[in-house]
């Protein structure tokens, strides 16, 4: 899927030949789509001697696809900046390139702390020549004020490819290098990069169950309700400012909408029955969500700025858990009208059922890539429940867990090339996220409780970046 | 010489078109990254502070906590002197057994003897699946419960449900006894 080119780039320790090979084996894996093979083909054949110095990379959602690599160099210190303070912007950016799924990131010196990143980077390996794009960080801190400047340049050539500056308050700094990271990851592949997405879920609080949200690496913790009851389900908004979620602190599971920036909460439905599995339109513009309130479980759209409600399924049966197309155009949820819970896709209007060909018995919670390619969801295998994805275009079934435990929930980055899922396969539930072919598993959560992760777009509201009052 | 010729003018020709083809996506290959140039060509020192221009929003209903129900202790079933009974369920399953037919049977005579008496029937689930599917298979346990009782002569506006799903389970073990044991329709006096 989506073959695309990086730019192309001149690499001296690399020889054509292995260059060919692999292009030859990456034509072999793309076997079934021809259109792409006859594409390499072209590519193969004309760029014989006119690229006899240069190498193409190439990158798809293969197993072969690679990373590219770039050297971080020592930040550079001003001002009331520390050494201390230069490590740990180069740490939180090689953290974050790497887990972009695009780009292998090397410190220029040996003083990785960080496991996650050394495992990653001993898989691969270091490249054997000189790395030719290079990241140089310069960090400021005055009062309260903290300026980082990061430059990508080409070592070879010494030319600056980006170079932006961030500002922000000192508390702010991995913020502003996450946004840096985003930066180097677009403007080297085109994506948008995860590094400012946060993920929210609920885990045990007192009596109850309360909505609490992260990095989406895992740090900065925080509580988004003190509400004690119980609370489920979170789902994100589109500007990464509200989170909507049940709750029953009413005594009956309704859904209400948290902003994050004003701390206010205000009721979204206020009905008989049940309200659950909120889920966000890509265009912003509607909720998708389950209700019992007509007294079976069912699909409800309700519309933000009319107010109005449209019913999508009619069905006795349980009819949950709703997931958005990133067209919008669609809708995949669950459903147990065979008899127990399967997957099926219907138009946004609630027309065109159909039901997903996914042979196991069990499934369950799908979650619609924003690639658009791919519906991950949870399948009940025999030891537990296990984490699965149905590709659209093959129409095959992977699965990506394999655990005795269950995991669950699963949800993709904003970019599609990670899943976060929630699993117990350390004891109790945690939150987890690995990448979409299921390695580079990463353990999120420490609490013990959590369980429905829902991350959000890559965005942060402009209120972020400043001091709190 | 005619019939030899032929299909090697073809030959050319087709390889004339796959150059052709093939060059195509070489220019699309070189003009197809015109977005990281752009990314490139920003002024160098363009500081992305973020700039604050939030239009003003339309008021939105701010929730207010609940106001504690105004019912006095006589006036709630709390203090009525009689229990009800739970019911199970199979896994994945709201169907009433025939075991949990005889205790709602039980149950609604209960409730016909006691006309002032309110109840909320809990729809509960074992921890397996997930909490979005397991509070509407809560909701449907709930409900089977419900509407049978109200079958049996029971004043429908006797007896609520809600659904709390697998977040109340009575024995948060892993075995079978305990899911069995959390698979279950409770009734609380109101």
């Amino acid at each position: 899927m989506n073959a695309r080119f990086f730019a192309p780039q001149r690499h001296q320790g690399y020889s054509r030949r292995v260059f060919l090979c692999e292009l030859c084996a990456f034509v072999v894996k793309l076997g079934c789509c021809q259109i792409r093979a006859v594409f390499c083909f072209f590519i193969f054949f004309f760029t014989g001697d006119a690229f006899a110095q240069t190498e193409l990379r190439l990158r798809s959602e293969t197993k072969t696809f690679a990373r590219m690599p770039v050297a971080l160099k020592p930040s550079q210190l001003r001002d009331q900046a520390t050494q201390e303070l230069g490590q740990r912007v180069v740490d939180i950016l090689e953290n974050d390139l790497w887990t972009s799924s695009v780009i292998a990131a090397y410190q220029a010196e040996a003083r990785r702390t960080n496991g996650e990143t050394q495992r990653l980077e001993l898989a691969l390996g270091r490249p054997s020549g000189p790395i030719r794009l290079a990241v140089q960080t310069k960090i400021s801190l005055q009062q309260k004020k903290l300026t980082l400047e990061g430059q990508l340049y080409d070592t070879n050539t010494n030319k600056t490819l980006e170079q932006k500056i961030y500002r922000g308050c000192p508390e702010n700094l991995r913020l502003l290098v996450h946004a840096l990271a985003d930066d180097i990851v677009n403007s080297l592949s085109g994506e948008k990069g995860i590094a400012r997405s946060r993920i929210a879920f609920t885990a045990a609080a007192g009596n109850g169950k309360e909505i609490f949200f992260m990095e989406y690496d895992g740090s900065n913790l925080q509580q988004a309700t003190t509400l004690k009851s119980l609370n489920l389900t979170p789902a994100w908004s589109n500007e990464g400012r509200e989170i909507v979620f049940t709750s029953y602190q009413r005594g009956n599971p309704d859904l209400f909408v948290l902003d994050l920036i004003r701390g206010n909460m205000s009721y979204l439905i206020k009905d008989h029955g049940l309200h659950s599995a909120p889920a966000w339109s890509p265009d912003g513009k509607k909720i998708a969500f389950t209700s019992t309130k007509d007294g079976n479980a069912e699909i409800y759209v309700i519309d933000l700025f009319t107010k109005t409600l449209q019913r999508l399924t009619q069905h006795p049966a349980i009819d949950a858990s709703p997931s958005w197309s990133p067209t919008g155009r669609e809708i995949v949820f669950t459903s147990d009208r065979l008899g127990n819970p399967q997957l099926f896709v219907m138009d946004a209007e609630g027309t065109n059922l159909r039901r997903l060909a996914v042979e196991m018995s069990y499934n369950d919670s799908p979650a619609w890539s924003p690639r658009g390619d791919k519906i991950a969801f949870v399948s009940r295998a025999a030891g537990g429940f296990d984490i699965f994805v149905y590709d659209i275009i093959t129409q095959s079934v992977t699965q990506l867990t394999n655990s005795a435990r269950t995991n669950e929930d699963p949800v993709w980055s904003p970019d599609g090339y990670r899943l976060a899922f929630s699993s117990t396969r350390d004891g109790r539930s945690d939150i987890y996220s690995m990448m979409w072919d299921g390695s580079d598993v990463r353990r999120l959560t420490f609490k013990g409780t959590c369980t429905s992760p829902a991350w959000s777009l890559n965005v942060r509201p402009a209120e972020d970046f400043l001091c709190k009052p | 010489m005619y019939a030899f010729s032929r299909p090697q003018s073809r030959a050319a020709a087709l390889f004339s078109k796959t150059a052709l083809v093939g060059l195509f996506f070489i220019s699309l290959f070189f003009t197809g990254c015109p977005s990281s140039k752009k990314a490139m060509q920003q002024p160098a020192n363009d500081p992305i502070e973020p700039v604050v221009t939030r239009e003003p929003e339309p008021e939105v209903p701010v929730y207010k906590p609940p106001v504690e129900e105004t019912r006095s202790v006589s006036e709630t079933s709390a203090n009525l002197p009689f229990v009800l009974q739970n019911i199970y369920f199979e896994f994945d399953r709201y169907d009433l057994t025939s075991e949990a037919l005889q205790t709602l049977a039980d149950n609604a005579r209960v409730l016909k003897a006691h006309p002032e008496a309110r109840v909320v029937i809990e729809g509960h689930c074992d921890e397996r699946g997930t909490v979005e599917y397991n509070l509407a298979l809560g909701d449907k346990r709930a409900k089977a419960a419900r509407d049978y009782m109200i079958s049996l002569g029971v004043n429908s506006a006797q007896v609520l449900t809600i659904s709390y799903g697998k977040e109340r389970p009575l024995d948060p073990s892993e075995t079978e006894n305990a899911w069995a044991k959390n698979r279950r329709a409770e009734f609380a006096k109101k």
